[in-house]
C-alpha cells in the first residue's frame, strides 16, 4: 500500500461544548467542501453513506448527532476491510476508549471525530488523500461498525451546479411546540444544511413533528413589476423578500386554502426569506410566484415521504419485545443486547432462530394503522444454527428429542429464558459473543444433571467454543452432574 | 354460569389533568374530564384494571403496560405484544395480561415498580403473523379461572399482511381461521390448562361480566354478523361465524363449505342484544357492569360499553325472557375525544375510559387517551333508564316521572322495527323495515313507566324513539332505544 502523504490534524485542543463554534486552524478559514453528517436516530446509520471530495482538497466535517446512542466518525485507509479491522482495533481499547473518543492509534485512520452524544456536534478540518479512490468512514463505538459506514470517494467532483430556482438555498432546524410561528432569531437551531437543487422541501429537514425551520436563499427576478407569492402549508408559514413580509399562514391547520401575496419588486437578486412551523399530524410546503408575466413558477416540490422508519433503540440496557418480526414465528421474542447485537427467540420451540448485527427493530409495521404486522430488522442477520430446542436426551439408538415448554423469562441485564424441558426446567441466557459476531449461550439447571445429554446445533458456518471442551460436528456432550455450561456460536462468514 | 370475583377498586390518586371539553351527548349530572396520559408515549388503550389499592394498571397496543398511583404514571412492563387485556387480582394483588399469543403473569419481583419475570402461563392457542389476530380479555371468575376471546383471522387477501390467509373461508367470508382456535372464546384454568369455551366469533373485542354472572362479550359487525352485538356464552355455543368450526368436535375434517347459510343460521345462538350499525356502535368495545351501589348514579346492575368508531359509550339492560336473554341499548355519551374499547368503575364510582383511534376510523380526533365520567352525586338526569318487553307491548322506564300529559300521548313514540338476516356478506342491511303503531299508551309507577301496546313479533330489533319531557320539562338526552326482541313474556 502506498504511502499515504496526507496530514492528519490532531485537531484542536479546544474540544468543548457542541455549540460552540469551533474554529478552524490555520490554512483552513476557506475550504473546499463543507459536509455536514447526520445519523438516522435508532437506525445505527449516518444519513449520508456516501461523500464526494476532490483529491487533496481541503474538508471541513461536522457530525451532527440527534441520536440517543453516543457516535463519532472514522475515515479509513482504502482497503476491504480496514474499516472492520479499525472497528475491532477499538474493541481493544479497554478503559481508555472513552477519553480517546473510540479512535485507536493505526495509521489505517485518517480522520476522526470525537464521540459526541445526543444533540452534540463536532467538526474538523482535513485533507482528502491525494490518491483518487473509496475510503471507508465508519462509527467505531462498540457494535455501530456493522451498519453505521459510509464510503468517501475521492476523484473529480462536479462543481458546477446547473442554475436553480433558489441558489445558496439553506436551511436551519428548530425543535419546539408552537401553535403559531415564534420568533426563530431567538432560538437556537439543532441543524441545519443545504439543499442543492434549490427548491424548498421538507424532506431533507428529516422531522415528523414539533419542529421549526427557517429557509434562507436568493431568487433571481427576470422583469420589475406586481410579483405575486402563493402559499399553502400545514402547519405555519411566512414569507419575506429582502426581509419584508409578502404573504402568510401562521397557526395549527390543514393546507387547506392557498394564500396569495402582492408585492412590487425590481428586476434582479432578492433574498427569500420562509418561516415553517409543524406541530403533529400531516406536514405540507408548497410556495410559488408569478412574476408580471403571469406565469407561475414553483419554489417548493413535494416528494414522498420517505418511508417510516420507528426504531427501538438499545441503550444501556438489552430490550425485550414480542412483535412479529420478517422471518421469525409468530410468538418471537426479539432481544435487542447493548453493543449491537441482537436475536430473535421463539417462544414456541425455544429456540433461537437467527441473529442481527447493528440497529435493532423498526417496529412502524407494529405501530403504524392496525398495525400488527412483522417489523424489520435494522441491522444484517447471521444465521446461528437453529435446530429447535438443542438439548437431547443420549442412551437410546438416536438422540432424544424430548418437548420443550417455554416458562417466560427475566428481564435484568441480558434476559433469561426458562425452558422445562422434558420436565427438568432449565435457564438459558443469551448475552453478545465475547468477540466477533455471535452469541453466547449460558444454560444452568436446577440440580446437577442425573444424566449425561447432547447440546446439538448446525455448525455450518459456525465457530463453537465451549465450557465444556470442544463441540464436534455440531455436538458436545454434557456429562451427569453438569449444573451449568456456555456455548459460544460465533458466525464465520460475512454476516447476510 | 361464573360468578364475578369481587371488584374492589378505589380512587387512583388525583387525575394528572382536568380538561373542560364536554362531549356533545351528555345526560345532566355527569361531565367528563380527560386524564393526562405519560408524556411523549403513544397510549392505545388496550386493557385496564383497577388493583385493590386504587392503582390503575393500563395495557397498550403499544405493547406497555402502565400504573397510575397517586396521580403518577409508571412503566410496569415493555415489550408485551399487543396486550388487550389486564387484570389485577384483588386478593393476591397478581398482575396478568393477555398478549396475542399468551396470557402472562408479570412479577415484580424486587419490588421496585416494574416486572422483572414474565411467567408464561397459557400459550396453547393457535397464532401466525396474521394481523387480525387478537387476544382480547380480561376477566377471572371466583374460581381463579380466565376468560377471553380470539379474533378470527383476515382473510382478504393483500390485507393480512401475511400469506396466511386463505383458510377456512366459509362461503367467501372475508374472515377465517388460519390458526387453531381463532373465532373461539376461552376459559384457562389456574394452573394454565386452556380450553376452548364457545366458538362462532368473529372480532369479539370486548369481554366482561352480566349482572347474574353472565359470561359477555361483544362483537363486530362484518362477514356473519348483521351488526355489531353483544353475546352471552356459554360453554358449548356456536355465536354464527362459521370458520371457527374447523376446531369444534364434530366438525374436524369436515368441509365448511358443504354446510347451507342457512343451516349455521339454525345451529347458532342469537346474540343477546343487537347494536344497530351507524346508529349506535360500529365495533363495540368491553361490556363493563355498573356495581357501584348508586355512585355512578341511577343506572345500577346496567352494562356500559363503548365503541371504537362512534367514540361513545351506551348502556345495555338485559332480561330473561322464556329462558332467552335479550334485551334494550341505549346511547348513554357520545363524542368523546377518540374511540372507546375498554372501561372500569374506580371505587369513587366514576368511570374510567380508555381509548384508541389508530386504525379504524373513529368520530373523535384524538389518537388515543384516557377519559373518566363522574357523576355529580345529587342530578338525576330524565333518562331512559330501560324498555322491558311485555306480551302486548313495551314498557319505558324512565329515571324518573314523565310529563303525563305528554308521556300519554302514543304518537310520542314512534316505533319502527326491523330485522337482520345472517349470510356471509359483510354486515346486513335493515330488512322489512316497517313503522309500528302505539295503539294506546298507559303511565305506571308514578309516571316513571309508560306501557305502549302495540303488536310485537319475536325476530325484530324495535327502535323506540321517545318524545317525551320529565315532568319538571327535562329533555331526554338521549331519546331513542333499541330492544332485541327473540320471545315475548307469557
Amino acid at each position: 500500500m502506498p504511502h499515504q502523504s496526507l496530514t492528519r490534524f490532531a485537531l484542536l485542543a479546544a474540544w468543548s461544548c457542541s455549540l460552540v463554534a469551533q474554529a478552524p486552524p490555520p490554512g483552513f478559514e476557506a475550504v473546499d467542501h463543507e459536509v455536514e453528517l447526520g445519523v438516522l436516530p435508532g437506525q445505527l446509520r449516518f444519513d449520508q453513506e456516501e461523500l464526494a471530495v476532490a483529491p487533496g482538497s481541503k474538508v471541513k466535517l461536522t457530525l451532527v448527532n440527534i441520536d440517543a446512542m453516543q457516535h463519532n466518525f472514522v475515515l479509513c485507509e482504502r482497503g476491504e476491510s480496514v474499516a472492520a479491522k479499525v472497528a475491532a482495533a477499538t474493541l481493544q481499547l479497554g478503559a481508555k476508549a472513552s477519553e480517546m473518543h473510540y479512535v485507536p492509534e493505526l495509521d489505517e485512520v485518517l480522520a476522526s471525530t470525537k464521540a459526541i452524544f445526543l444533540d452534540q456536534r463536532d467538526t474538523i478540518w482535513f485533507r482528502a488523500p491525494k490518491i483518487p479512490g473509496d475510503y471507508p468512514y465508519v462509527c467505531t463505538l462498540p457494535g455501530h461498525s456493522f451498519t453505521m459506514k459510509g464510503i468517501m470517494r475521492v476523484g473529480a467532483v462536479a462543481s458546477k451546479r446547473a442554475k436553480v430556482p433558489i441558489s445558496n438555498l439553506r436551511y436551519r432546524v428548530f425543535r419546539g411546540k408552537w401553535s403559531e410561528l415564534p420568533d426563530f432569531s431567538q432560538l437556537t437551531p439543532f441543524r441545519e444544511g443545504d439543499i442543492d437543487a434549490g427548491m424548498l422541501e421538507l424532506g431533507p429537514l428529516g422531522e415528523r413533528q414539533n419542529y421549526g425551520a427557517v429557509f434562507t436563499g436568493s431568487i433571481e427576478l427576470a422583469e420589475s413589476g406586481e410579483h405575486t407569492f402563493f402559499l399553502n402549508s400545514d402547519d405555519g408559514t411566512r414569507a419575506f423578500i429582502d426581509d419584508q413580509e409578502v404573504v402568510a399562514y401562521d397557526g395549527v391547520h390543514g393546507a387547506a386554502k392557498e394564500q396569495r401575496g402582492q408585492v412590487f419588486l425590481a428586476a434582479g437578486a432578492h433574498q427569500l426569506r420562509l418561516e415553517f412551523f409543524q406541530g403533529g399530524g400531516g406536514q405540507v410546503l408548497d410556495f410559488a410566484y408569478a412574476g408580471p408575466d403571469g406565469k407561475r413558477r414553483d419554489l417548493s416540490t413535494r416528494r414522498r415521504a420517505p418511508p417510516r422508519v420507528t426504531p427501538i433503540a438499545v441503550v444501556d440496557d438489552a430490550v425485550v419485545m414480542r412483535v412479529h418480526v420478517e422471518g421469525a414465528g409468530a410468538r418471537t421474542v426479539a432481544v435487542g443486547l447493548p453493543g449491537g447485537m441482537n436475536y430473535a427467540f421463539d417462544a414456541e420451540r425455544c429456540a433461537v432462530q437467527f441473529g442481527w448485527a447493528g440497529a435493532f427493530l423498526d417496529v412502524s409495521p407494529d405501530r403504524d394503522g392496525r398495525g400488527g404486522r412483522p417489523c424489520k430488522t435494522l441491522g444484517l442477520r447471521f444465521g446461528v444454527g437453529d435446530v429447535g430446542f438443542p438439548l437431547r436426551g443420549v442412551g437410546g439408538a438416536r438422540d432424544a428429542v424430548r418437548p420443550a415448554r417455554f416458562r417466560g423469562y427475566r428481564v435484568a441485564g441480558a434476559p433469561t429464558f426458562g425452558v422445562e424441558w422434558g420436565g427438568l426446567p432449565l435457564t438459558w441466557s443469551i448475552a453478545p459473543a465475547p468477540s466477533g459476531v455471535g452469541l453466547s449461550y449460558t444454560f444452568a439447571f436446577e440440580e446437577p444433571l442425573s444424566e449425561a445429554l447432547l447440546f446439538v446445533i448446525d455448525p455450518r458456518g459456525l465457530a463453537l467454543s465451549s465450557s465444556l471442551g470442544e463441540v464436534t460436528d455440531g455436538r458436545l456432550a454434557v456429562p451427569a452432574g453438569s449444573q451449568q455450561f456456555q456455548v459460544t456460536v460465533r458466525n464465520l462468514e460475512d454476516v447476510r | 354460569m361464573i360468578r364475578a370475583s369481587l371488584l374492589l377498586t378505589a380512587v387512583c390518586g388525583s387525575p394528572v389533568a382536568l380538561c373542560a371539553q364536554q362531549p356533545a351527548v351528555i345526560p345532566d349530572g355527569y361531565r367528563v374530564e380527560t386524564i393526562e396520559t405519560p408524556a411523549g408515549r403513544a397510549f392505545g388503550v388496550g386493557g385496564m384494571s383497577f388493583a385493590a389499592d386504587g392503582a390503575l394498571f393500563i395495557s397498550t397496543r403499544e405493547g406497555q403496560l402502565w400504573t397510575l398511583r397517586g396521580g403518577q404514571w409508571r412503566l410496569f412492563a415493555d415489550g408485551l405484544h399487543e396486550p388487550l387485556g389486564v387484570y389485577v387480582d384483588p386478593k393476591t394483588q397478581q398482575v396478568f395480561c393477555v398478549q396475542r399469543g399468551e396470557l402472562t403473569e408479570l412479577i415484580d419481583e424486587d419490588g421496585d415498580g416494574s416486572a422483572d419475570l414474565f411467567r408464561s402461563v397459557c400459550a396453547t392457542w393457535g397464532l401466525t403473523d396474521n394481523y387480525h389476530e387478537y387476544a382480547y380479555g380480561l376477566v377471572r371468575d371466583g374460581d381463579g379461572n380466565f376468560y377471553g376471546t380470539l379474533n378470527t383471522s383476515l382473510s382478504w387477501p393483500g390485507w393480512a399482511g401475511s400469506d396466511k390467509w386463505d383458510f377456512a373461508r366459509v362461503h367467501d367470508c372475508k374472515m377465517g381461521r388460519a390458526a387453531k382456535y381463532r373465532g373461539w372464546s376461552f376459559r384457562i384454568t389456574p394452573d394454565g390448562v386452556f380450553e376452548p369455551w364457545s366458538s362462532g366469533l368473529r372480532s369479539p373485542a370486548g369481554v366482561g361480566l352480566g349482572p347474574g354472572g353472565e359470561l359477555l362479550c361483544t362483537d363486530n359487525q362484518g362477514d356473519w354478523v348483521a351488526t355489531s352485538c353483544l353475546h352471552v356464552m356459554e360453554r358449548g355455543d356456536f355465536h354464527g361465524h362459521p370458520s371457527s368450526l374447523t376446531d369444534a368436535p364434530g366438525y374436524l375434517g369436515k368441509d365448511l363449505n358443504s354446510i347451507s347459510v342457512e343451516r349455521y343460521g339454525e345451529l347458532r345462538r342469537e346474540p343477546a342484544v343487537w347494536f344497530p350499525h351507524g346508529d349506535l356502535a360500529n365495533s363495540p368495545g368491553e361490556p363493563i357492569l355498573d356495581e357501584t351501589g348508586g355512585r355512578f348514579g341511577p343506572f345500577v346492575g346496567q352494562l356500559f360499553c363503548g365503541d371504537q368508531t362512534r367514540s361513545n359509550v351506551f348502556r345495555v339492560v338485559l332480561e330473561q325472557v322464556g329462558g332467552r336473554y335479550q334485551g334494550c341499548a341505549i346511547n348513554f355519551i357520545d363524542h368523546l375525544q377518540t374511540g372507546v374499547v375498554r372501561a372500569r368503575f374506580a371505587r369513587d364510582g366514576s368511570l374510567w375510559v380508555g381509548q384508541t383511534g389508530r386504525g379504524w376510523g373513529s368520530r373523535g380526533p384524538a389518537r388515543f387517551g384516557l377519559q373518566r365520567v363522574v357523576w355529580d352525586g345529587r342530578t338525576i338526569p330524565f333518562e331512559l333508564s330501560h324498555v322491558t318487553a311485555a306480551k302486548d307491548g313495551f314498557v319505558v322506564h324512565f329515571t324518573r316521572p314523565a310529563d303525563r300529559g305528554r308521556a300519554l300521548e302514543p304518537g310520542r313514540y314512534r316505533v319502527k322495527r326491523w330485522r337482520y338476516k345472517h349470510f356471509p356478506g359483510y354486515g346486513s342491511p335493515k330488512l322489512d323495515l316497517s313503522d309500528v303503531a302505539v295503539a294506546r299508551v298507559q303511565l305506571a309507577s308514578q309516571g316513571r313507566a309508560a306501557r305502549l301496546q302495540m303488536a310485537l313479533e319475536p325476530g325484530y330489533v324495535y327502535e323506540l324513539n321517545v318524545d317525551v319531557t320529565a315532568a319538571d320539562g327535562s329533555a331526554l338526552a338521549n331519546r331513542v332505544a333499541w330492544y332485541t326482541l327473540h320471545a315475548l313474556p307469557e
